[in-house]
């Protein structure tokens, strides 16, 4: 009972633009959440699935526990679909524990390099994100490969910033985020870039965060 | 050995004064009279050159011994070698029975390396008495007596050194950068030329631009003849220079030289848009359920129900590697428009079911809030769509009046590649990303602001959140 409490509230205070409406469509959300998070932290395929993708940004930090525990229960996959979705929540959710888990799976060697990119490409929204103006989003993994140059050893992945738009707007807030989260990602993508062993997709990658 | 250098001042040769062939310097006496006007000096002379020579021959002249040693001459290499010769009586028929005579003289010097420096031994035996018998007699020859001469003489000396001068041997340095004035991201070429050619080493090469070092302290050995070779791509004006060692006859020193290039920028094409695109609806682009508010106003805010995304080709940077603008980023080839999308958000379009939950307000309500119908939904899709399309046209009349692609063919940022990602180093993504909006977006964000996006899509009713799976 308590944690039906706390996802209202958490709805209350993160879903503001929506509630702004009517109390009407505040309890309607709190009760989308639950639902949303119980889909998505157990991920299994459901028909409800895409329902859930689409809802979950709005359910805080309970949204953000959801993804969190599924992108780590996802790093041994290759479910490209799967993966994608995931890792797009990071545009329209900031959440501490889903960033934790980002870290967690993105330096993990024994993930998969389709979710490791795919969690690097959420550590990415969260640098990208805290900018102004927001450049460069949505983050495709393809902007993140590159071959490496052979003269001066290091690849020219775009980083997706070529990508310009006319309006940006911020995600929605879950738990905080770290206070040091650049400095983790900073030493994250510098251990991964200097090991030669890495996925060269992945070391591509974290030159995006470099 | 008293390495006294008693006179050597007085014989020292000014290196900037013209040298004529086969000089002389007269290095002082050597003398056992202790009236003379030089104090006696049995021990050795010294005299070391301001630059070396070459074949010395060492002349004494003055009163000296014939008996006993006349000395010898040793002289020292620039490379620390020795080689000693004797000096020997000039005119042996000239010793009589005073065991006097006029001067020595050295055979000439040949040494494989230049002479820095003179060592003179004086002759053994500095006084020394005499004494003969003669048979002296009268004019006519008679009353001949034996007569005995004797005498206690003492030897006096002053020494000349004939040498032939070294070649002049001042080597240098030149730097030079070819083309001096070069065009952005053409190939500069910067060469140490050491005159005259002689193996040398490298020690330095550093490149001074926009208030950035960057140094390339690796020591090479070069031999003879050989350039210092420091090419790559010029990105920004520098100072380039060059330090090398090098051993000459007069011992080991350090050159160093410098030059400039500077840099202009090259023309690059103007932007051409993309077609105008058909506006599609958004997957991962926009937030779903779209925001309605901003800043606590009912206003549609600008990336919520719809967006026009522009792809600028080419505008990653990268870093030159090698040559004096080594770590510099620049954008290395003409940037170009690559394609433009206006998407629309799912929640506009009619099978979506957040529009179908749009079904206004019922017909008898009169006070209270208004919830959008389906002509708003309609209403509100053209004018998002027409809000996209003006910023479309907006670039279109931007790019026709600015030279938007001459901001990014100037980009350039020193980033010192080693250092990426250390603690305390800023990052790429966080020096060059703020830098490319200010030089190269700032103008046409503004310009869009300005024009496009004071006019806001307006909405006068509530959307109404649909909920539950659908």
């Amino acid at each position: 009972m308590p944690r039906v409490f706390v996802a209202g509230l958490m709805a209350l205070v993160l879903a503001g633009p929506l509630l702004a409406q009517g109390g009407a469509d505040s309890a309607q959300i709190t009760s989308d959440c639950r639902l949303a998070v119980r889909i998505i932290t157990n991920g299994k395929p459901s028909s409800q699935e895409e329902w859930a993708w689409s809802v979950i940004q709005l359910c805080g930090s309970d949204g953000g526990n959801a993804v969190a525990t599924a992108l780590r229960n996802a790093r041994s996959s290759s479910d490209v679909d799967y993966l994608d979705r995931l890792a797009g929540t990071g545009r329209w959710l900031r959440d501490g524990n889903f960033f934790a888990a980002a870290l967690d799976v993105a330096g993990d060697r024994s993930a998969t390099v389709t979710a490791r990119l795919r969690a690097l490409i959420v550590l990415l929204y969260a640098t990208r994100l805290a900018q102004q103006p927001i450049r460069g989003v949505p983050i495709s993994s393809r902007d993140l490969l590159s071959a490496f140059d052979e003269h001066s050893g290091l690849p020219r992945p775009t980083c997706g910033l070529g990508r310009v738009s006319t309006g940006e707007v911020p995600p929605y807030d879950g738990s905080p985020m770290p206070t040091d989260y650049e400095a983790k990602i900073a030493a994250l993508a510098t251990r991964i870039f200097r090991d030669t062993t890495e996925p060269q997709d992945v070391r591509s990658a974290v030159f995006c965060l470099m | 050995m008293d390495a006294t250098t008693l006179c050597n001042t007085e014989g020292r040769i000014d290196p900037w004064t013209p040298i004529y062939f086969n000089p002389t310097v007269s290095i002082g006496w050597i003398s056992a009279d202790p009236d003379d006007l030089m104090p006696a000096q049995p021990e050795p002379l010294i005299y070391t050159f301001t630059r070396p020579i070459l074949n010395p021959v060492v002349v004494g002249s003055g009163d000296v011994p014939c008996v006993g040693s006349p000395g010898e001459v040793i002289a020292h290499t620039i490379s620390e070698q020795t080689v000693t010769v004797p000096l020997q009586i000039i005119d042996p028929s000239d010793c009589g029975l005073d065991e006097k005579t006029t001067g020595y003289i050295s055979p000439p010097i040949i040494t494989s390396d230049p002479i820095r420096a003179i060592e003179i031994m004086p002759p053994s035996a500095m006084q020394w008495h005499f004494e003969y018998t003669i048979t002296a007699c009268d004019d006519d020859g008679s009353n001949c007596q034996p007569v005995t001469i004797q005498g206690d003489p003492f030897a006096h000396v002053g020494y000349s050194i004939y040498f032939r001068e070294t070649p002049i041997d001042e080597p240098t340095l030149t730097v030079s950068c070819t083309p001096a004035a070069v065009v952005r991201r053409a190939d500069v070429r910067c060469l140490g030329h050491v005159t005259p050619a002689r193996p040398y080493t490298l020690l330095r090469k550093q490149a001074d631009a926009e208030g950035h070092t960057y140094v390339d302290d690796r020591s090479e050995e070069k031999a003879a003849g050989d350039d210092v070779d420091w090419s790559g791509t010029a990105i920004v004006d520098t100072r380039v220079s060059m330090t090398v060692r090098i051993t000459t006859t007069t011992g080991t020193r350090e050159l160093s030289g410098e030059a400039t290039f500077t840099v202009s920028p090259e023309t690059w094409p103007p932007f051409v848009m993309p077609q105008r695109p058909t506006p599609i609806i958004a997957t991962t682009e926009l937030p779903y359920p779209p925001i309605q508010e901003k800043n606590g106003q009912d206003q549609i805010p600008d990336g919520s129900l719809g967006v026009m995304d522009l792809y600028y080709d080419g505008s990653t940077p990268v870093s030159v590697f090698s040559g004096p603008n080594t770590n510099w980023f620049y954008i290395p080839r003409s940037v170009s428009l690559a394609s433009a999308d206006i998407f629309i958000n799912r929640a506009l379009d009619a099978n979506d079911p957040f529009y179908k939950a749009q079904t206004g307000t019922s017909p008898n309500q009169v006070l209270g809030i208004k919830y959008c119908s389906a002509g708003d939904m309609q209403n509100l899709r053209r004018q998002v769509i027409d809000h996209e399309n003006a910023h479309y046209d907006a670039y279109i009349t931007y790019f026709a009046a600015n030279d938007v692609p001459a901001l990014f063919e100037r980009l350039h940022m020193y980033m010192d590649v080693a250092s990426l990602g250390q603690p305390g180093v800023p990052t790429l993504k966080d020096t060059w990303g703020p830098y490319e909006l200010a030089q190269a977006h700032a103008g046409v964000d503004a310009y869009q602001k300005a024009t496009v996006d004071s006019k806001p899509a307006l909405i006068r009713c509530k959307f109404r959140y649909p909920g539950g799976p659908r």
